[in-house]
């Protein structure tokens, strides 16, 4: 369990516990490949700075998900530097759409228990 | 603004005094380092490269890179463990399978005809791993300089070794008959059907490791980091 450590008001905090491998897996279904700056870049252009991802939880949650076989890396040149980007595997496809249904289910659950409707 | 080659260099340094000390790693880290950086001096007018890198360096928290590569390593090994097991399983898989069960069928008839002696069996095995443990610790401490210092290499060694090492002792517990649980049943055919999955299983492995993956390191390692490799000549 890796320790949450993306910088969000202590508030809501815990809502994103565990949501950062999704966010990372999205990410990449829809872009392709990516590298580590650039995905923190995203994430806080895309949640207009509500969420800002520290590199001490990235880069570990980046090296676990190789391990685990759902992404890939490839190191390429850029300029007068290396630069190594991430793309999913077919096993980070299938794992990414199954995901996604989860958690589709999930909002719709959490709306209705949030959002009941009164007879 | 992009970063010259010589602030390129001082965020190598940076990253090996901050207790980087495998070049995979600082490859990413640098080129992290350097976006973040690049960012920053194209945002705020005024602001010096050294400033520039103390604040980015400040969002890698209080532990700074020393987390990020404890948990590479960790990372790392569970990925050799994987990579093995899924090479491992594609020998009782068709059409490997085959071949995987011919073998084991022949070792059980030997072992139970006694055209095998179990000697003969164990003085083998215990030569054929000592020489693949020498092997791996001349590859582990003596291969190229280059390739040495990354992670993604000194893993597979530091794996491979460990594996051999255990593998190394599974005989005496096999083939010492003073092993109380194997006397009583050495003479079974469950023992000799137990040598004949064990010793060629341990065969697939050893295989691997001394073959398959090295094999594979070479074609994609080397390929993948050529332009690198060629940099720093």
């Amino acid at each position: 369990m890796h320790s949450i450590s993306m910088y969000i008001c202590d508030m809501n905090a815990n809502l994103y516990k565990g949501s950062l491998e999704t966010i990372v897996l999205k990410l990449l279904s829809e872009q392709g490949e990516m590298y580590g700056y650039e995905i923190t870049k995203m994430v806080s252009e895309l949640s207009d700075g509500e969420i800002i991802i520290k590199e001490g939880s990235l880069y570990p949650l980046l090296h676990r998900m190789e391990a685990k076989g759902i992404i890939n890396s490839e190191t390429k040149p850029i300029g007068n530097r290396m630069r190594k980007y991430y793309h999913l595997t077919e096993k980070g496809r299938k794992e990414t759409l199954s995901i996604m249904q989860e958690m589709e289910k999930y909002l719709g659950i959490m709306y209705h228990i949030l959002h009941p409707k009164t007879t | 603004m992009n970063l010259t080659e010589k602030q390129i260099q001082h965020l190598f340094d940076f990253t090996r005094q901050h207790r980087v000390r495998y070049r995979d790693v600082q490859i990413e880290l640098v080129d992290h380092l350097a976006s973040a950086i690049e960012e920053k001096i194209s945002s705020t007018n005024s602001i010096s490269f050294e400033r520039a890198l103390k604040e980015v360096y400040k969002s890698f928290g209080i532990y700074g890179f020393t987390k990020i590569v404890q948990k590479k390593e960790k990372a790392m090994h569970m990925y050799w463990v994987k990579k093995i097991w899924t090479y491992f399983m594609e020998f009782f898989h068709w059409p490997k399978i085959m071949g995987t069960v011919s073998v084991m069928i022949l070792l059980m008839m030997l072992l139970k005809y006694q055209l095998l002696p179990l000697k003969v069996l164990e003085i083998t095995f215990i030569i054929f791993a000592f020489t693949a443990m020498v092997y791996m610790m001349y590859q582990n401490y003596l291969k190229d300089n280059q390739i040495r210092d990354f992670l993604y290499i000194k893993s597979f060694y530091a794996f491979a070794t460990g594996a051999i090492f255990a593998f190394f002792y599974l005989p005496i517990y096999l083939f010492n008959r003073d092993f109380t649980l194997i006397e009583k049943f050495q003479h079974s055919d469950w023992y000799n059907i137990l040598l004949a999955v064990i010793i060629p299983s341990i065969a697939i492995v050893f295989y691997l490791i001394i073959v398959r993956i090295p094999n594979e390191l070479k074609k994609t390692f080397y390929q993948e980091h050529k332009d690198y490799l060629t940099l720093i000549g």
